[in-house]
C-alpha cells in the first residue's frame, strides 16, 4: 500500500512538474518523497525507477504514436539504434536510473537524521 | 557510516544529473534532449499546425493581418500595410525555417565555429578573408537608407524576432537540440548575409590562377587556341544574334601588355575560393510571346538549378497589401518574393556567368603588410580584424584581413608557399540594393516598371526574364558589370598598375536586353550572354550551350503552347550533346574488335534515342564515356602538381569533331603516338570497366536513375535520416532537366499571363523545415515525376477556395 502510494505520488508529481520545470525534477521529486516518507533505499530506488520510467515511457509512446514516429524513428537512426522502440526503452530506463538514484539518495539521507522504528 | 552512504547517494544522483545535463563533444545534453517533455519527441508533427485556425497576438503589428494556408502549406498573407506584411512574412517563415536561416547566415558571416566548434574554423576563415562581412555591411547601408527597403527589412526582422521570443525550449527545431545551441535574435544585417551568400554561390568563382598557369606553361598562341573567348563549335546566345545595340557605347579600355616575366606556377590550394564551377549549377528561363501561345497571352517559365537541400532553398508565399499582390518563392531570410508573378507581370532569373571576381597580385613593402605598391608609390593598406569565436574555446581566433583598394587579400599570412598575395576585386563588395529590385518587381505592372526595377541591382548578375499581360516579353542580362578591356581578369591582374583596375561600369541601360524579338520567344540557360558584336567584355566562358540549344530549338517550333507544353520542356531529357557527338564516337569503334559485353554496350548506344530517361541504360554509358574521354584527351598535358583547368566542353567538341588530327590526342606519357581512334576506343573500354566495377556487369543496375543517384541532403550534410529517399528521375547536367547527383531544378514555375494569371509550380521538398513534419518533403514525389501544382492566387482574404485549409488572424497587442 505504502509502495503503491509512493509510486503514485512520484508519477503524478513528476508528470505535472515537468510541464514547467527542467527535466532533472525527475531526480528531485523521488529524493524529496523518500526524504519525508520512510523506505528502504533499495525499495526507494526500485519504486522511483518504475514510477518515472512509467511517466517517460507513457508520454514518449503517446507522442511517438501521435506523430507516427516521424521524428523518433529518425533520431533512433541517428543514434544507430534499430528502431524507435529500442530508443523508447533506453530513454525510459535512463530516466528510471536518474529517478532511482534520486529516490535512494533521499532514503539514505533520511536514515542519517531519522531513526526508523524497525 | 550512514553519513558516508547518504553522501555517496547524493553525489551519485547529482553526478548523473550533471552528466546528462550538459553536452559531451558532439553529443547533446541527453537529459533535456531525450525527455518526452522537452526533447526530440516534441518535434514529431503529424497534424500540421497550419491546418487549424488560430488567433495570435503579436507585439508590434500596426494593424490586423490575415494568413490563409493552402493544402501544400503555403501562407497567403493579407496585411493593411507593408510593414505588417513583411512582419508576418518574417514570423511565418521563421516558424518553418528558423534553423536554416540561422545556419545559412552563420555560414555566410563566418560564424559557424561559434556553434559547431573547431571543425568549421577553416570555412569561417575563408568567409572572413573573402570579405563577406565587408560586403554585407556596405549593402546594409544602402538598403537602410532607402525608406522602402528599410521598412521591409525592419518589419521582416521584427516578425522573426517575435517568433524567437515566443519560442519555448521544447518547440525549437530539432537541429538546435541536436547541436546544443539556442537561436539568436535576427538583424537586418543577417538578411544582407543571405544575399552575400547567394553572390558567393553564383558569382564567387575565379579560374584566374589556373589560366595564368596555363599561359605560362603553354604560351599565348596555344592558350588562345584552347581557351577562346567565344564558343567555336556552337552557341545560341541569350540575346539573339543580330539584335541591334541601340546605344552609343563608352570608349572601350585598351588592354595593357599581359606578358608576365614571372614564370612561377601558382598552387591552387593556396586560394580560398578556387573550386571549379560545379557543372549543373545553372538555370533555365524563357517566355513565349502571345503569337506562340494557345491563350493569346505570353507564358513564362523558370527553373533555377542549385544544390538541392532539405530544408528546401525556397519558400513559397503570397504577399498582399493595399499596394501589392504577389506570389512566388522567397529565400528564407530575405523579405519579399524573388521569383514569381502578380496580376500583370511574371519574372524569373538565371545566373549570368559574368567575370566579376578578379585576383590582383600584390607587392607589399614588407611583412607588416602596411603598405603596397600601386601607381608608382607605396599606398597604405587598411586592416580589419576578424574575431572568430570557437565553441569550447575562451579566446576568439583573431584573423587580420588586409585590404587594398582592390579588396581583401586572400591568402593567410605566411602560409602561401609561393609568397604571392592576391587581392580580390569582387562584385560581392559592391553596394547595391537587390531588395529594391525585387520589391519593384513584386509591384510591377508593366515593362517600364520591370526596366526601372533592374536599375537598383548590383549582383549576383542574373538574366531577368519578363512577361506581362500587355503581351510583352523581354530578357535582360542584368547586374553591375565592370567596364573591362578584352580578357581583363581572364588571367591574374597586376595590382600595382592603375591600368589593371576595373575601368568603371557598363552603363545599366546598356546591359544586354531584348524586347519582343521577331522569333517570338526569349530564353536563357546560362550560356553566352551575347554574340561577339556586343561592344563590352563580360567573360570568356559561360555554361555549355546544349541546354540553350535544346530550349531554343523546341521553342522555335512551338505553336499553340500551353503551360503544360512549357512544363514538358522543363522536364526534357534530350541530350543535344549525345546527338552531336555520339555518332562520330561510335564510328571509331567500328574498326576494332569488341568483346561480348562491349558489343552489347555498343548496341545499346546505337539504338539510343538520346533521351536521358530514368530507366535507360545508354545515358549511363554515354555520360561515363564522356568523362573518361575528356580525361584521356587532356589529363596527360594539363594535369600535374600545379593547377590547371581543362578547355571548355565546346572547345573539346570542336577538337573531336573537327580537328581529329590534333596533337592533343597523343598521350604524351607514352612513347607511342596515339590517335583519336585510340583515345576514343580506350576511353570507351575504360568507361565500361568503371561502370562494371561500380555496378556489376550490364544489368538493370546500370539504369540511369540508379547510376546518377540523385539524393537531396539535409543541410547538415551529416544527419542522413533527414535526407530524402533516393530520387528516381532522368536528366543530367547538359539536359534542360538539369538534375545531377547533387544539383537540380530547385523551383519550377510556369505562369500563363492574361486577364487573370494562372500559375503552376513546386520545388523538391516542402514548406516545413522540420524533418518530422509531413510538409517537410510533401512536394518531392510530384517534382520527381515532373508534375506541377497549381498555385493558388487569391485576390481577397475571404476568397473561397476548396484547397484552403485554415485561417490565422494576427492581431496587434
Amino acid at each position: 500500500m505504502k509502495t503503491a502510494l509512493n509510486y503514485l505520488i512520484i508519477v503524478i508529481a513528476t508528470a505535472l512538474l515537468q510541464l514547467i520545470m527542467p527535466w532533472w525534477i525527475i531526480a528531485l521529486v523521488p529524493f524529496v518523497v523518500y526524504l519525508v516518507r520512510p523506505e528502504k533505499p533499495v525499495v526507494a530506488y526500485a519504486v522511483s525507477l518504475a514510477a518515472v520510467s512509467t511517466v517517460w515511457a507513457t508520454y514518449a509512446l503517446f507522442l511517438h504514436n501521435a506523430t507516427q514516429g516521424s521524428m523518433s524513428s529518425r533520431i533512433a537512426e541517428i543514434f544507430s539504434l534499430p528502431n524507435a522502440t529500442v530508443l523508447l526503452t533506453a530513454v525510459s530506463l535512463l530516466s528510471g536510473f536518474v529517478a532511482g538514484f534520486g529516490g535512494s539518495a533521499g532514503a539514505l539521507v533520511r536514515q542519517v537524521f531519522v531513526k526508523e522504528a524497525a | 557510516m550512514k553519513l558516508v552512504k547518504a553522501f555517496l547517494g547524493i553525489i551519485t544522483a547529482i553526478a548523473l544529473v550533471y552528466a546528462l545535463n550538459r553536452p559531451w563533444g558532439p553529443v547533446p545534453a541527453l537529459g533535456p534532449f531525450l525527455s518526452p517533455f522537452t526533447g526530440i519527441w516534441q518535434n514529431g508533427e503529424i497534424s500540421f499546425w497550419r491546418e487549424q485556425d488560430e488567433e495570435l497576438t503579436l507585439d508590434s503589428l500596426r494593424g490586423q493581418v490575415t494568413v490563409r494556408f493552402d493544402d501544400v502549406g503555403v501562407p497567403h498573407i493579407f496585411a493593411q500595410n507593408n510593414y505588417d506584411l513583411y512582419y508576418a512574412q518574417g514570423y511565418i517563415t521563421a516558424k518553418d525555417r528558423l534553423w536554416q536561416m540561422d545556419l545559412q547566415t552563420r555560414a555566410a558571416a563566418g560564424r559557424l565555429s561559434e556553434v559547431l566548434g573547431n571543425s568549421t574554423l577553416e570555412m569561417d576563415r575563408r568567409s572572413r578573408r573573402m570579405g563577406m562581412g565587408y560586403g554585407a555591411e556596405a549593402n546594409l547601408k544602402v538598403a537602410m537608407s532607402d525608406p522602402i527597403t528599410r521598412e521591409a527589412l525592419l518589419g521582416y526582422t521584427a516578425g522573426i524576432n517575435n517568433y524567437i521570443r515566443e519560442l519555448n525550449g521544447k518547440r525549437k527545431a530539432v537541429e538546435f537540440k541536436l547541436l546544443s545551441y539556442e537561436p539568436e535574435p535576427w538583424t537586418p544585417l543577417k538578411s544582407m548575409y543571405m544575399l552575400e551568400q547567394m553572390t558567393l554561390t553564383l558569382a564567387g568563382r575565379a579560374d584566374d590562377v589556373a589560366m595564368t598557369n596555363l599561359m605560362k606553361r603553354l604560351g599565348k598562341d596555344t592558350v588562345d587556341d584552347l581557351f577562346p573567348n567565344y564558343p567555336v563549335f556552337k552557341e545560341s546566345p541569350i540575346i539573339p544574334a543580330g539584335t541591334p545595340w541601340n546605344f552609343k557605347p563608352l570608349p572601350i579600355p585598351v588592354a595593357p601588355s599581359l606578358l608576365d616575366a614571372d614564370t612561377t606556377q601558382l598552387a591552387y590550394q593556396s586560394l580560398p575560393l578556387s573550386e571549379p564551377m560545379v557543372e549543373g549549377l545553372g538555370s533555365n528561363n524563357w517566355a513565349i510571346g502571345a503569337e506562340k501561345s494557345a491563350t493569346g497571352y505570353p507564358i513564362l517559365a523558370n527553373d533555377p538549378h542549385l544544390e538541392l537541400t532539405l530544408p528546401s532553398i525556397w519558400y513559397q508565399v503570397q504577399l498582399h497589401s493595399p499596394t501589392m499582390n504577389v506570389y512566388g518563392v522567397s529565400l528564407p531570410g530575405i523579405p519579399g518574393v524573388v521569383i514569381g508573378f502578380n496580376k500583370n507581370v511574371a519574372w524569373g532569373v538565371t545566373n549570368v556567368d559574368a567575370d566579376v571576381l578578379d585576383l590582383y597580385k600584390i607587392k607589399f613593402k614588407d611583412t607588416t603588410r602596411n603598405e603596397y605598391w600601386y601607381n608608382n608609390a607605396w599606398q597604405k593598406t587598411r586592416k580589419r580584424e576578424e574575431l572568430i569565436y570557437v565553441k569550447g574555446q575562451d579566446e576568439p581566433v583573431r584573423e587580420m584581413v588586409v585590404y587594398t583598394h582592390h579588396g581583401p587579400v586572400m591568402d593567410p599570412e605566411g602560409k602561401n608557399a609561393q609568397g604571392v598575395p592576391l587581392a580580390a576585386r569582387w562584385i560581392g563588395h559592391e553596394a547595391g540594393n537587390g531588395f529594391r529590385t525585387f520589391y519593384e518587381l513584386n509591384i510591377a505592372a508593366n515593362y517600364d516598371d520591370y526596366r526601372k526595377a533592374l536599375t537598383y541591382y548590383a549582383g549576383p548578375a542574373q538574366n531577368f526574364v519578363f512577361a506581362d499581360n500587355s503581351k510583352n516579353i523581354a530578357i535582360t542580362v542584368n547586374g553591375k558589370f565592370p567596364l573591362k578591356w578584352e580578357q581583363q581578369g581572364k588571367y591574374l591582374l597586376d595590382g600595382s598598375q592603375p591600368a589593371h583596375d576595373w575601368q568603371g561600369w557598363i552603363p545599366m541601360e546598356q546591359n544586354p536586353t531584348v524586347k519582343n524579338p521577331p522569333r517570338g520567344f526569349v530564353s536563357s540557360a546560362n550560356q553566352s550572354s551575347v554574340d561577339p558584336s556586343y561592344p563590352y567584355y563580360i567573360n570568356w566562358r559561360f555554361a555549355p550551350s546544349e541546354r540553350a540549344l535544346r530550349i531554343n530549338e523546341r521553342l522555335a517550333t512551338m505553336q499553340n503552347a500551353t503551360a503544360d507544353s512549357l512544363r514538358m520542356l522543363q522536364n526534357d531529357n534530350y541530350s543535344v550533346l549525345a546527338r552531336t557527338l555520339l555518332p562520330t564516337l561510335l564510328r571509331y569503334l567500328n574498326a576494332v574488335p569488341l568483346n561480348a559485353s562491349q558489343k552489347a554496350a555498343y548496341q545499346t548506344l546505337q539504338s539510343w534515342n538520346f533521351e536521358n530517361n530514368p530507366e535507360a541504360i545508354a545515358p549511363s554509358i554515354f555520360e561515363e564515356w564522356l568523362l573518361t574521354l575528356g580525361t584521356a584527351i587532356w589529363r596527360d598535358e594539363l594535369n600535374d602538381s600545379t593547377a590547371y583547368r581543362y578547355p571548355t566542353r565546346d572547345r573539346t567538341l570542336h577538337l573531336v569533331l573537327n580537328q581529329p588530327e590534333a596533337r592533343w590526342f597523343d598521350n604524351v606519357k607514352t612513347p607511342a603516338r596515339e590517335t583519336i581512334s585510340d583515345i576514343v576506343q580506350g576511353s570507351f573500354k575504360a568507361a565500361l570497366d568503371s561502370l562494371t566495377a561500380h555496378h556489376g556487369p550490364m544489368s538493370p543496375e546500370w539504369q540511369w536513375a540508379e547510376v546518377k543517384n540523385t539524393e537531396i541532403k539535409h543541410l547538415s550534410r551529416s544527419l542522413k535520416p533527414f535526407n530524402s529517399r533516393p530520387i528516381l528521375n532522368g536528366g543530367g547536367s547538359s539536359m534542360v532537366n538539369a538534375t545531377t547527383k547533387t544539383h537540380g531544378p530547385s523551383w519550377r514555375m510556369v505562369v500563363e499571363l492574361g486577364p487573370e494569371p494562372k500559375a503552376y509550380g513546386l520545388y523538391p521538398g516542402g514548406q516545413s523545415g522540420n524533418p518530422g513534419n509531413p510538409y517537410y518533403q510533401n512536394m518531392l514525389e510530384k517534382w520527381e515525376k515532373g508534375e506541377l501544382n497549381e498555385l493558388i492566387y487569391l485576390k481577397a482574404p475571404d476568397e473561397a477556395n476548396p484547397r484552403l485549409t485554415s485561417t490565422w488572424t494576427l492581431k496587434k497587442k
